[in-house]
């Protein structure tokens, strides 16, 4: 941890000694998605986007326990379906054009994923609140946004989701940074061992979100935009109010913190697509209440949960570079199945030995994309690692995928995606309590993705 | 000679009220084509809209050949607050098109009294009248209003 910590610190100081005397002007996703531009934003502007969507495992694992992953979610039931992964529609602007001290941005989400579906382990609702904000303006150099919105952190979570260029999230991602939250109190009949319906999930996945305060702001020196953001929060992703143990939740009496800064050196544009080259650093630290024990008492545990990232991205012209580190420490999540975050034994109970409720995982990825000039279409190549469970031996596990990628524009709103993920999964100790994550166990296959995004 | 001091005075004194107006009044007594452009309007897309036919105005006639004045009032102000977006275009037009914009002193007063205080207009804004007596006067002189 400390060891990324000095790296980014090395580049962020990079950055800041070659400044060069251009002006920067255009905005980067804390602005973006927490302000207006100055005098030029409207009461209200609707819009929204919808992204359909079709997906297919290849998975030849038939017999439970099944890997999640062979599965299409939210829902996991089947391994290949339609559905409409994302449709949101949102209004944002200025509560009073002349005023421009004051901004909005609510935004629901009518979509099918975990934000919505739960899936055979959770809760299902038709329509979620996935951002309601305010910014003041007041304060140059210090803006104040509050409510719930989009924690700053890793540039994959943190970007407009319209702009991944993938359909799915990178393991590390998905695994480490789109929480899950268990109800953090253990029912159990006292035997010492839990059976699944013996625990429950609390809520929906985070979504990268939280509801708390955050202080941010942008500054540009010459052609460099630097930015940084606080931010206290909850910790409870997209539920209202805060569910700390007890309460049936898993959150403790500590707010989550989170801090992030970033440097580009802005090549010119503006808005998602503008061309520059951002190193970034991030961290999220909290704790999170849980009852490991089935002696049928209430006797639970305070277990760190700290994220921190280091990444950078390039983009200028034709080409896109982007790679990120991630490390996580505590509560790392095993699986949508296991609220707990312990691998179950053969899907019928859980042996509190492959908790890992104080553990380590990391994850890195690198991505490059290229639109061939004078065409529509964008080629696209990721590949991504997740060590999970990194320090506990019977349990650790590591996920590797390559993607490939084509998309093709309709025009400047609309495109469609093409992704075939090529994926491994495998426990890297022969003790590995798990059938299917097993070593030697039949492998998790490739994924075929094709999605539709419209933009209104 | 005394013709000639008479004429010397006479030139140095109409050189000192030429300087003496604001910049922006001044108008382009050579011009092949005269423009006033309104926005008056709320909605954000009509101060780009604006800005981009101002640009292209310019592109199409040169920069000697037309004279360009933009005038905003009601809820059209907001292109020339101080901090807009949009000030960096609004300062190349005026460095690089001789583009002259007017703010309506009214209008000012009138949002004043909604702030609390009047808001910060762009320097490089003329504010000694109002929005429409501006665009009265200039099509006196020949302007064609355009409303994009």
């Amino acid at each position: 941890m400390k060891n990324v910590l000095i790296k980014a610190a090395l580049l962020a100081a990079c950055s800041g000694a070659m400044l060069v005397t251009t002006q920067a002007e255009a905005a980067n996703w804390l602005l973006l998605q927490g302000s207006e531009p100055t005098g030029t934003a409207g009461r209200a502007k609707v819009w929204g986007f919808l992204q359909p969507t079709y997906q297919k495992d290849y998975s030849d694992i038939t017999s439970a326990p099944r890997p999640e992953p062979t599965r299409i979610g939210p829902n996991l039931e089947n391994q290949s379906q339609f559905q409409l992964q994302r449709a949101r529609i949102g209004v944002r602007g200025t509560a009073m054009p002349i005023d421009s001290n004051v901004d909005y941005f609510i935004m629901a989400e009518f979509g099918h994923n975990a934000a919505t579906d739960g899936g055979i382990y959770g809760e299902r609702t038709p329509v979620r609140l996935m951002d309601a904000s305010v910014t003041l303006n007041h304060i140059k150099g210090a803006r104040i946004r509050t409510g719930l919105f989009k924690t700053p952190g890793s540039e994959e979570i943190l970007q407009g989701i319209v702009n991944l260029n993938y359909i799915n999230f990178t393991w590390a991602a998905n695994q480490l940074l789109l929480e899950r939250f268990s109800r953090g109190v253990v029912n159990g009949n006292a035997d010492g061992v839990l059976a699944p319906s013996e625990f429950q999930w609390d809520s929906t996945f985070g979504a990268g979100r939280d509801i708390g305060v955050q202080v941010f702001d942008a500054f540009p020196v010459g052609a460099w935009e630097h930015s940084y953001a606080v931010m206290v929060g909850n910790g409870n992703g997209l539920e209202p109010g805060r569910a700390t143990f007890g309460d049936g939740g898993s959150g403790s009496a500590k707010l989550d913190t989170y801090l992030y800064w970033s440097s580009e050196w802005v090549f010119g544009g503006e808005g998602p697509r503008r061309e520059g080259w951002k190193s970034y650093i991030w961290s999220q630290t909290g704790e999170r209440d849980f009852d490991a024990t089935d002696d049928g008492a209430v006797n639970p545990t305070t277990h760190d949960r700290k994220r921190m990232g280091v990444g950078t991205y390039y983009r200028r012209g034709d080409w896109r570079l982007a790679g990120e580190y991630i490390k996580a420490e505590g509560m790392i999540f095993q699986g949508p199945e296991k609220p707990w975050f312990g691998i179950q034994n053969n899907g019928t109970s859980i042996n509190p030995a492959n908790l890992d409720l104080d553990g380590e995982a990391d994850g890195w990825s690198v991505d490059v994309g290229y639109y061939i000039p004078g065409t529509k279409w964008e080629l696209d190549a990721r590949y991504d690692v997740l060590h999970r469970s990194s320090d506990h031996d019977n349990i650790s596990a590591d996920f590797k995928s390559l993607t490939g990628g084509i998309q093709y524009h309709l025009n400047k709103k609309s495109r469609i995606t093409l992704n075939y993920e090529n994926r491994e999964m495998e426990a890297l100790d022969a003790t590995a309590p798990v059938g299917a994550l097993a070593k030697g166990a039949p492998k998790v296959a490739d994924r075929l993705g094709v999605q539709l995004t419209v933009i209104f | 000679m005394n013709s000639i001091l008479k004429y010397a005075s006479m030139t140095l004194a109409l050189l000192a009220i030429s300087l003496a107006m604001p910049v922006s009044a001044v108008e382009k007594p050579f011009a092949e084509h005269k423009v006033v452009l309104q926005i008056s309007d709320n909605d954000p897309f009509k101060q780009t809209l604006v800005l981009n036919v101002a640009n292209n105005i310019t592109k199409a006639y040169g920069i000697d050949n037309v004279d360009i004045q933009i005038v905003a009032f009601g809820p059209g102000l907001r292109l020339l607050f101080a901090d807009n977006a949009n000030a960096p275009r609004i300062q190349s037009l005026v460095d690089n098109a001789d583009v002259k914009f007017h703010a309506c002193k009214n209008t000012i007063a009138n949002m004043g009294k909604q702030l609390g205080e009047p808001p910060v207009i762009n320097s490089v804004a003329t504010t000694d009248s109002g929005g429409v007596a501006r665009i009265l006067e200039l099509r006196s002189k020949g302007y064609e209003l355009i409303k994009p």
